[in-house]
């Protein structure tokens, strides 16, 4: 299935060229990731140090939300190294969008390096209560 | 018994060379930075230095600077603080989690001898740098030094 949704196919190109040309050069890294449901929504929670608020890019391409962010701070590439405990790299990662979420209603909040991206689950499928009435 | 049923012919033997062949290609696979999470020290660290400083780095994302408690004594750095997740999850239940969460406490031994009361402290995007301006006398020094022709 290859419908459309929410992008245009010129800004899908677009997501896709940016993704696939980022992906040849640099450290990339899978962002360690929690996720959890409420009745309300799904929430994706992501640590991406280094990177900045206009350095995260969310979309959603066919049936998966990508995300990418770019490191900005991190390293100073005039300092000399002299013990190293991790590489600083780049985020990418996709994830697989459940048929119950409203995708109109995706939302992206970056902060202190931690991307959470809220899921609101589409009113359908939220739980409800149904009344019921008296027998005559 | 025939030979077609010896141990060294049989099935179960081939399948536990194979699991053993398996096993090695994934304890030589280089580990992926979300499988070295759990175990691992928290936070990790890079130390760097320009001419009159060292530079200690770490990846803490989620905080604020003030919730780091940072000391220099002596020649050890420590930097302290309790990272919290899951908030918002009131009433929910997780389908996944890889991120560190809890108190965390590190220490460094420093490569060099550092003036810790004037040490400062950045916090952005998630990284925290700590800025440690070196001692005289473990700044480098040019020694001029005179070629006798011999």
């Amino acid at each position: 299935m290859t419908q459309e949704r929410g992008l245009t196919p010129a800004e899908k190109q677009q997501v896709d060229t940016d993704i696939h040309q980022e992906l040849r050069s640099g450290n990339w890294f899978v962002p360690a990731t929690d996720i959890y449901e409420t009745p309300e929504k799904v929430v994706l929670v992501m640590d991406m140090p280094g990177v900045c608020f206009d350095c995260t890019h969310v979309s959603i391409v066919d049936d998966e939300l990508v995300v990418t962010g770019h490191v900005t701070h991190g390293e100073d590439q005039d300092n000399y190294v002299l013990y190293r405990e991790y590489d600083v790299g780049h985020y990418h990662r996709h994830f697989g969008l459940p048929e119950l979420v409203d995708r109109a209603k995706i939302e992206a909040v970056m902060s202190n390096g931690v991307l959470t991206v809220t899921l609101p689950k589409a009113e359908e499928v939220k739980p409800r209560r149904i009344p019921i009435k008296m027998s005559e | 018994m025939g030979r077609g049923n010896r141990w060294e012919d049989s099935d179960v033997r081939r399948e536990l060379v194979q699991l053993q062949q398996e096993m090695d290609r994934l304890a030589r696979r280089r580990p992926q930075r979300t499988m070295q999470r759990g175990a691992r020290v928290f936070p990790s660290i890079i130390i760097s230095t320009t001419d009159d400083k060292l530079v200690v780095r770490a990846e803490v994302p989620g905080m604020n600077l003030a919730d780091f408690d940072i000391n220099v004594s002596g020649d050890t750095l420590t930097i302290q603080g309790t990272r919290v997740t899951g908030e918002g999850l009131e009433g929910g239940w997780y389908h996944r989690r890889e991120r560190e969460s809890g108190g965390f406490s590190r220490a460094v031994r420093l490569p060099a001898a550092v003036d810790g009361n004037r040490a400062e402290a950045d916090y952005q995007a998630g990284v925290l740098t700590v800025l440690l301006p070196l001692k005289e006398a473990a700044k480098p020094r040019t020694i001029p030094v005179t070629v006798v022709k011999g």
